[in-house]
């Protein structure tokens, strides 16, 4: 201590603390480094401008675009009407309603490891990469998957029938706003084409609120069958937790019951899968009835196509 | 005596006066002139309100004084009427603000309404800031007492807190005022009445106050029981200290008197205070990726949560001061026969200090860290920690100060004051970067062991929470909103926004829709557990493409969305 000198013997604490000072500079240089280093790699609003210029030249209807990190997402300002998916992690079945997806990379690494995930499911082909000032941009062609979708129920949501059996009563729900067919009751009793967090993702699927005591049915005619019908259910992030009931989804073919499938209370998004193979071709009445014990909170909601396999070129002649 | 005749306590005295008073001055004009890039917090929205319903009470009295109906303010229908508002919390924080919005907005019109109120409780952050160099020069010395304070402060979430009208500084003032009481009222007499004073006054700032209370008693076990009793083997209960009985009397007392609404219905209303407290409501949290919305929560939440959001440096230095306690702990248990009396006077007063500061630097850590009590989110509800982790570092960078000037041949009393002063400098200059880089998006803050906003948005953990970003869209929505606009600010509150407008910072014709359906743009706060919301918007506007956004390192905090398809 200056102008005070006490006779102490040695000071174990003043001796470590000789050996701190060079770590105490090193800490300091990390921690000062780190703020240009960050900052100055950030891609800024003429890079997001001159993405959108690109995007807009190549972008095709059926395609997607996906981000690299997902939540970097200023771009959406600049190209928030192209189907951005916005996914934690971008899987096969996500990919199922994209022709060719584009990724977007926001930050260098991120984009390298999102390019190696797409890149190891067989059927992604990469066709460019390229730098958009401090973006970069990869197209990735979707086509040579063995199947192909043939049928999205939610695009033909308006199409649909839609009604609550009680006992032998129907009620219809016949007032179709906002892509959505409302039901008498609460302002949750609807069906409709509506994003919602399914699995800490954004998840745009057919939101089937079940009714207590009876069924929700969603009957679509005129289906074109293929292989499979195919698609994901579960209970929306908000309803989770507050009740345990099950949700029943079942799916009948021309009024004959085919598969049934439970949506747990957990978090996630569950595949379900019906063979249609002997369907495969012709059109169909295709019903899907949505039940639970106990409905409260049961933010339920599903997507579903009809899938049919690609007859490669050259294949079955 | 010095060769002036002046005591060396009065020249002492005399340089902590000016120290302290430069200190409170800098900070001071620091939270006013950057309180205009905060946006209204959730919660400053109702203390806003219940602060403009005090002084309305206030009011009365002053109208009524001297009048036959000057009973009638005291009155069980008056009381309920001006004081049942926000009466989950004490009033002290509140009548301040009501307090600092008549004298400078009301009468000096000095500042906008906002300002005003928030000037309630910034004053709080000067008592921090004094009771913090108090403490740290008491126990330590002045340069200690200076560093922390400045450690303190340039912790870019604290420093955000520190402008709002909330009770989160107020309360660490609070707490550290009654901490700095105690360790005086240990040898003089006089402050064993303060501390029971200021108690009082911390609980009637926020429940927490009531923590000291054990927390002190387990201060005068350990110090009483352990630390003085060296070497005599055996554990016996010390007499229990006055202050205590000080703060067990004129804590309730001060409680009961501060707060008008305990004055009727006494029993029953201090009842329904605890209550709500003990049932409190669990907000969603996102923590590493995960949504926690109900115990139990992680042990480790405060402790991760710190380790994230102070910054490096000062983290780093609170380790090294916590370190070179525990060296005290050992010299001071070891025998030493060389020892010599003064050493082992100065190793039991560093010794006993440093324990008080770890212990009530743990304590609010730990009430957090029960898997029972609700995590809310950020770092608030432990920042009664913070003060004492920033002595703790002061303490730290001191020590690596003196050993630094030891590796030197006598340095002279200038060059050890110019080396302190870049070494204090380099200390705070990754902290004081934060601060300004996050001054208005506070709660966004990683620090560079977490990789700022972006490393949080990796990490998966909240950037956002409280609403109060609606601020950074306001320049924005005045420009572009069509008349009449109706807008649904999500997560900020009605009265907030109503702030926004009495504040100008929002235009008069532009209505608050009270949900998405009625709305034409939609303020959407980027908070994990609502991201359901921003989806919904989609749905119902029709759209995915933002008009407007506030990011932080790409990390979105606000976007707004405007609606392409009319409402049904």
């Amino acid at each position: 201590m200056p102008g005070r000198k006490i006779t102490y013997g040695k000071d174990i604490g003043l001796s470590a603390a000789k050996w701190l000072v060079p770590v105490f500079f090193l800490v300091w240089l990390y921690c000062t480094i780190s703020y240009p280093a960050r900052l100055n790699g950030l891609p800024e609003a003429v890079d997001y401008k001159e993405l959108e210029q690109v995007l807009r030249k190549e972008f095709k209807p059926g395609d997607c675009v996906s981000l690299a990190p997902f939540w970097a997402e200023r771009a959406r300002l600049y190209i928030g009407d192209m189907n951005i998916l916005g996914l934690r992690n971008t899987t096969r079945q996500d990919l199922l309603a994209c022709k060719r997806i584009f990724l977007v990379g926001v930050f260098k690494d991120d984009a390298s490891r999102e390019r190696k995930k797409i890149e190891s499911m067989s059927f992604a082909k990469r066709k460019w990469s390229r730098p958009v000032g401090r973006l970069s941009l990869d197209l990735f062609d979707l086509s040579s998957r063995s199947t192909q979708t043939v049928f999205d129920f939610r695009k033909h949501i308006k199409d649909a029938g839609v009604w609550i059996e009680k006992g032998s009563g129907k009620t219809a729900c016949d007032r179709y706003e906002n892509r959505q067919w409302k039901c008498p009751g609460p302002e949750w009793n609807y069906v409709g084409d509506l994003t919602t967090d399914m699995d800490r993702n954004p998840r745009r699927c057919i939101w089937a609120h079940p009714v207590q005591g009876g069924t929700l049915k969603i009957r679509f005619d005129n289906v074109p069958m293929g292989e499979s019908i195919q698609g994901r259910h579960g209970i929306a992030l908000s309803g989770l937790g507050q009740n345990p009931s099950d949700v029943i989804l079942r799916i009948s073919i021309d009024g004959e019951r085919q598969a049934e499938f439970a949506a747990h209370d957990v978090l996630g998004y569950f595949s379900f899968k019906l063979d249609t193979g002997r369907f495969k071709g012709s059109l169909h009445q295709v019903e899907f009835s949505v039940s639970t014990k106990n409905n409260g909170a049961r933010h339920y909601c599903f997507e579903a196509y009809t899938i049919e396999k690609k007859i490669s070129p050259g294949a079955g002649s | 005596m010095n060769p002036n005749g002046k005591s060396f306590h009065h020249i002492f005295f005399k340089k902590q006066v000016i120290a302290g008073s430069v200190l409170s001055i800098v900070l001071l004009f620091a939270l006013v002139l950057t309180s205009r890039d905060i946006g209204f917090v959730r919660d400053e929205g109702y203390y806003f309100k219940a602060s403009g319903d005090y002084l309305a009470w206030f009011s009365s009295i002053a109208d009524l004084m001297g009048t036959k109906r000057w009973k009638q303010p005291f009155s069980d229908q008056e009381i309920t009427r001006q004081w049942s508002y926000n009466s989950e919390h004490p009033a002290l924080v509140k009548e301040m603000q009501a307090l600092t919005f008549w004298l400078f907005k009301r009468k000096l019109n000095l500042f906008n309404n906002s300002t005003s109120f928030r000037l309630g409780s910034m004053l709080f952050s000067i008592v921090l800031c004094l009771a913090l160099f108090g403490l740290g020069s008491r126990i330590y010395n002045t340069r200690v007492g200076i560093m922390a304070v400045i450690l303190l402060f340039t912790m870019p979430r604290v420093f955000f807190h520190a402008h709002l009208a909330c009770f989160d500084v107020p309360i660490t003032a609070m707490t550290v005022l009654v901490a700095y009481a105690y360790y005086r009222a240990r040898k003089e007499p006089r402050w064993v009445l303060y501390t029971g004073i200021f108690f009082g006054l911390a609980v009637a700032t926020k429940h927490n106050g009531w923590f000291l209370l054990p927390t002190l008693a387990l201060w005068w076990l350990i110090e009483g029981g352990i630390i003085q009793r060296k070497g005599t083997g055996r554990f016996s209960l010390p007499p229990v200290p006055l202050a205590l009985i000080s703060m067990a009397l004129l804590g309730p007392i001060i409680f009961l008197a501060h707060w008008p609404w305990l004055w009727h219905h006494t029993w029953e209303r201090i009842v329904g205070y605890f209550s709500f407290h003990l049932h409190h409501v669990s907000y969603p949290v996102e923590y590493f990726g995960k949504i926690l919305s109900k115990p139990p929560f992680p042990f480790s939440f405060p402790f991760v949560m710190s380790a994230l959001t102070v910054p490096a440096l000062t983290l780093f230095l609170a380790l090294l001061g916590v370190l070179f306690v525990c060296i005290r702990f050992f010299e001071h248990f070891s025998p030493r026969p060389h020892a010599t009396y003064l050493m082992r006077e100065q190793e039991s007063k560093e010794l006993a200090g440093g324990f008080f500061i770890i212990l009530n630097c743990i304590v609010p850590f730990l009430i957090i860290a029960v898997p029972s009590i609700p995590i809310f989110g950020g770092v608030k509800h432990w920042l009664p920690a913070m003060p004492f982790l920033a002595l703790l570092a002061a303490k730290g960078m001191d020590m690596l100060f003196r050993a630094a000037m030891a590796m030197l041949s006598r340095p002279g009393k200038k060059m050890m004051a110019s080396a302190y002063i870049l070494m204090g400098g380099l200390a705070a200059m990754p902290a004081v970067i934060g601060t300004w880089l996050y001054l208005d998006n506070g709660t966004a803050f990683y620090n560079e062991i977490a990789g700022g906003a972006k490393g949080g948005a990796e990490l998966g953990m909240m950037r956002q929470f409280w609403g109060y970003a609606s601020m950074q869209a306001m320049p924005w929505l005045n420009r572009n909103a069509t008349k009449g606009a109706r807008v649904h600010f999500h997560n900020t509150n009605w009265d907030s926004v109503r702030m926004y407008k009495r504040d100008n910072l929002l235009r008069k014709d532009i209505k608050q829709a009270d949900k998405l359906e009625n709305a034409d743009y939609f303020l959407f706060h980027n908070q994990a557990p609502m991201l359901a919301d921003e989806y919904h918007c989609w749905s119902s506007f029709r759209t995915e493409k933002p008009v407007f956004g506030v990011y932080k390192e790409e990390a979105p905090i606000l976007v707004v969305y405007k609606r392409t398809e009319k409402p049904n």
